[in-house]
């Protein structure tokens, strides 16, 4: 049943074709208009989801955050599936059979998913849930999820049979605060996924604390200055399925931080992870990684931790890519209203950055909208980081204190124009950037293995919408790559991967989370313009001592998978199961 | 037509130290100047504020009085009320304009003020208002445009001047913003805003040495200026001076810090105080001076609860206690603005006009106008 996603590929291969005939620009020619359109399939993927935060009403304050969702292969098919979190019914609600929960959808390969949730058991039924993350902590060739909740978060370990039990307990990785944005990471390079775990505020369901329009009578959802912050988890992997709390001990430590969004990078490129934390309404962190288990906090001198003037803004999600092609990841956070998202040019791994939004182009068009989830990606295979936003106010009624500002929002797609520029294009791709959503949560993935990167929302308290990338892959060459590490952690999460074709060199790393609440397709996906080959892919892989391997040529146009030590070892082209594990 | 021209408008990103007499004569657009002898310090309690039928010069004053209460609603009303009957009185639309904006009616503002200036294109006063909702709506190109055609009439104008170099540097025109900071210093040398500006405009440029010594001019005049010693520090690091950038580093983490506490402080005793607001808002005075008392004593050094113990106590007419708890406010905290405006009209009922005007030059340096939560 690939039939949908082959009669697309013919129709794209006709398009393609016509434009030759025609004597237009070849692919990824810059003087090719870009025709990528996001086209709404929810509905006949399958993909039937809708949030519900719970609310009675009250406007707890828990109700605004979630949720997210998690791109993963689960079952090793070469299919990208989707895990989506649920939230509602409020804790200390009633739940029955009946109560929303969490969803795995089985991507079936033809475009259209199937509900798994139930045979899997990742319902995460008592929770109420914000995000997720997704890694092999247990090496043992498949994806493990943890999932955060308000209260007690779960691991779900994968037993490799399509099922998952929940370990969270034995593996000593509840955290039981309220956690948002996980991520998994190997810190130490020891060979074995830690997993770090933001935490937010200290509310409490019997709080009593009243926000809003007292003259009114009018309760909306308070501020987060009205709570106090709570100090993030890093778990340690021990290796023997459990795993030990060091977050203060290897010096990450914030004890007022309202954390939300979470991205591990190599910011210095000396071989090991650091850590950024977007927090809410507190200084973002940023910690080097020390390389031997301890962490530095550089927040304050990197510039990275607030507003040009110095202020904490409303971190909600991150992400780090080389936004400049200068081979050094940047920062990128999304910040509420009247802030602005902001990108954060990483000055050749000093541990200082410039604040670039503005001359970015990144400024003036985020400062009536709230940013949540986002991810730097190359959606039009031009060979150039990408960004994508989803907006929405967090307070339901905010259009009755302010004129100019909507609970629901457009999100945003920003092209790189090249030079550090941006221009948001998002309408000019499909009805949902025209449309208003209340945006949190999105993940990117290749889910039909056709080559370009489409796109799951998962707004709160609506349904969630799946985004097809259709002519990703003609304006544009690519190559996508899956990295299995022997000695390193299997995922090979904190690779870094450089890969040279058609003159460029782009810099990526393998991650797990990041985003807000939400993990994309850990596989590295390479937009490659006009060049039909990759040159060389040189693979520094996540352990001590460093090690370095390079591999290629390599034609373009093909899912890859890279062992380590081992070169290619599986290979297929679009349109196929990309080589599953 | 050429309206009579306007104090100038609140500036648009005001230095919360750095007002001087003068800019805060411009504040005063929307106040109407000194203390009066009505609702605020000492008047009788709830002194009306929004009879129907009464001339617009009243209607005016009463709303004056409102906004210098914080009551921007009801001032929002009496301007209305007033324009309705002083159709394009250039005074009334830009103060109602500045209401429009205390409310987060940003839209409002800009319809208001965009049809006034296509009647009288010429209101300087009504452009830098309206140049100010362009940035509030993220439009700074034309908030530019705004200032440009100020300026080119009033080439002097310390505001349009400086608004003009912020706006210029957000549009990362950097000669422009340069020229407009620099005239901004040549006008006023101590503007710890304009210095702190240029400073992010050479830096952003990657002219660290020059961004240096801006910065470090906007610190020499107002040490707790918290984006001028961040980005002091970044500077520092980024040329490579790790010790200076260090010693920034931990004025910026006090003062952040400080500064961060006490907002958190002040929304989670907000938080708390709703029942006293209730009160309030019932009229119900005793009780909510009696709620205020109350969380006092648990937040002894909390100082805008004295404040409202202080505005509760002349409500009730009693001037003595109000003058204490006044006292207690700014002798808790300095930097509060309104006490020390509150105890100027008490000063002055009790004759000792030299402590009125203190108070009133404490209030007029600590004024500002606060546009809105950050993210919200």
């Amino acid at each position: 049943m690939r039939r949908a996603v082959g009669l697309r590929a013919v129709g794209l291969a006709l398009v393609a074709g016509a434009a030759l005939f025609r004597g237009l620009p070849a692919r990824g020619d810059p003087r090719r208009a870009p025709a990528v359109a996001y086209t709404d399939v929810t509905a006949t993927s399958g993909i039937d989801f809708v949030h519900s935060h719970g609310g009675t009403g009250r406007k707890y304050y828990i109700e605004t955050v979630p949720p997210g969702a998690c791109w993963l292969d689960y079952d090793g098919d070469g299919w990208q599936d989707l895990y989506i979190v649920q939230s509602g019914p409020l804790p200390g609600t009633p739940r029955d059979a009946g109560s929303p929960h969490a969803r795995l959808f089985r991507n079936r390969g033809d475009g259209t998913f199937a509900d798994v949730t139930e045979r899997a058991g990742v319902a995460n039924a008592a929770g109420y849930g914000n995000g997720c993350t997704v890694g092999d902590y247990d090496n043992d060739g498949d994806e493990d999820l943890y999932v955060t909740n308000f209260g007690a978060s779960v691991l779900y370990r994968n037993n490799g049979d399509g099922t998952f039990t929940d370990v969270a307990g034995t593996a000593g990785v509840r955290n039981g605060l309220y956690a948002t944005s996980a991520a998994w990471a190997d810190y130490d390079n020891d060979g074995r996924l830690d997993l770090f775990v933001a935490n937010y505020v200290d509310f409490t369901m019997d709080d009593e604390k009243f926000c809003g329009n007292v003259k009114q009578n009018r309760r909306s959802y308070c501020h987060p200055d009205t709570y106090g912050g709570l100090p993030d988890a890093l778990f340690h992997n021990e290796g023997n399925g459990r795993f030990k709390e060091v977050a203060r001990a290897s010096g990450i430590y914030d004890p007022n931080g309202k954390g939300l969004g979470v991205v591990w990078l190599d910011l210095d490129a000396d071989g090991d992870v650091d850590l950024y934390v977007a927090n809410d309404a507190t200084p973002n962190d940023l910690y080097r990684n020390e390389g031997n288990g301890r962490f530095t906090d550089i927040t304050l001198l990197s510039g990275a931790c607030c507003s040009e003037d110095g202020k904490p803004q409303s971190g909600m999600g991150t992400d780090a890519g080389d936004a400049d092609g200068d081979g050094w990841p940047d920062l990128f956070v999304t910040n509420l209203t009247n802030e602005v998202n902001e990108l954060y040019h990483n000055l050749r791994g000093t541990g200082t950055f410039s604040i670039d939004t503005y001359p970015a182009g990144l400024g003036e068009i985020s400062l009536l909208t709230s940013g949540w989830g986002t991810d730097l990606f190359d959606y039009d295979n031009d060979g150039d980081l990408d960004i994508v936003v989803s907006n929405g106010h967090p307070m339901d009624d905010i259009q009755l204190s302010s004129d100019n500002v909507t609970y629901a929002q457009r999100p945003f797609l920003f092209q790189n124009q090249g030079g550090g520029k941006f221009r948001d294009v998002g309408q000019e791709t499909g009805a949902y950037f025209r449309a208003m959503e209340v945006g949190r949560g999105l993940a990117t993935a290749d889910y039909d293995n056709d080559g370009d990167l489409d796109i799951a929302f998962t707004p709160n308290n609506r349904r969630a919408t799946l985004l097809r990338n259709d002519g990703g892959n003609s304006a544009g060459h690519w190559i996508t790559l899956r990295l299995e590490g022997v000695k390193c952690n299997r995922d090979a999460i904190g690779a870094r991967v450089v890969v040279t074709a058609g003159g460029r060199r782009q810099v990526e790393e393998v991650r797990s989370a990041s985003s807000y609440l939400s993990q994309n397709d850990m596989r590295l996906h390479f937009g490659l313009g006009a060049a039909a080959k990759v040159d060389a892919i040189e693979i520094r892989w996540p352990e001590k001592p460093k090690r370095t391997e390079t591999v290629g040529p390599i034609a373009a146009d093909q899912f890859v998978t890279i062992r380590e030590g081992g070169g290619v070892v599986a290979r297929s082209a679009a349109g196929n199961p990309a080589p599953g594990r | 037509m050429t309206p009579p021209m306007l104090r100038a408008p609140s500036p648009l990103r005001l230095p919360r130290l750095a007002l001087s007499a003068a800019a805060f004569a411009t504040l005063l657009a929307c106040s109407g100047g000194p203390p009066r002898a009505g609702a605020g310090a000492g008047g009788p309690a709830g002194g009306a504020r929004g009879t129907r039928n009464e001339p617009a010069d009243v209607l005016v004053k009463n709303a004056e009085g409102a906004y210098r209460d914080g009551d921007y609603e009801s001032a929002q009303a009496l301007y209305e009320e007033a324009l309705a009957s002083s159709a394009d009185d250039p005074r009334i639309v830009a103060n109602l304009a500045n209401c429009y904006l205390k409310n987060r009616l940003v839209k409002k503002a800009d319809d208001l003020l965009t049809g006034h200036l296509s009647r009288f294109p010429e209101d300087g006063a009504a452009r830098l208002v309206l140049a100010r909702v362009n940035i509030r709506q993220g439009e700074f190109a034309t908030a530019a445009e705004a200032l440009r055609a100020v300026v080119k009439r009033q080439p002097d104008s310390l505001v349009a001047r400086y608004n003009l170099g912020f706006v210029a540097y957000r549009l990362a025109l950097y000669p422009e913003a340069e020229a407009n900071l620099e005239r901004t210093i040549a006008l006023k040398p101590d503007h710890p805003e304009a210095h702190y500006t240029l400073g992010l405009t050479h830096l952003a440029q990657a002219r660290y040495p020059e961004a240096i010594a801006e910065l470090e001019r906007a610190v020499a005049i107002n040490p707790r200026h918290v984006g001028a010693h961040f980005n002091l520090a970044n500077a520092y690091a980024r040329s490579g001076k790790m010790k200076e950038a260090r010693s920034e580093q931990a004025v910026y983490a006090e003062l952040s810090g400080r500064i961060k506490a006490t907002t958190e402080r002040e929304v989670q005793i907000g938080a708390v105080s709703v029942k006293a607001v209730r009160y309030k808002l019932d009229r119900k005075y005793p009780e909510a001076l009696a709620e205020y008392q109350s969380l006092a004593a648990r937040y002894p050094d909390y100082a805008p609860l004295y404040n409202e113990i202080g505005r509760l106590e002349l409500r009730l007419g009693r001037r003595e206690e109000a003058f204490e708890a006044l006292k207690k406010a700014v002798a808790l905290d300095p930097k509060q603005s309104e006490p020390h405006y509150l105890l100027s009209g008490l000063y002055r009922e009790r004759g000792e006009a030299q402590a009125a005007e203190r108070e009133m030059s404490i209030f007029a340096t600590l004024e500002t106008i606060p546009e809105g939560k950050s993210g919200y």
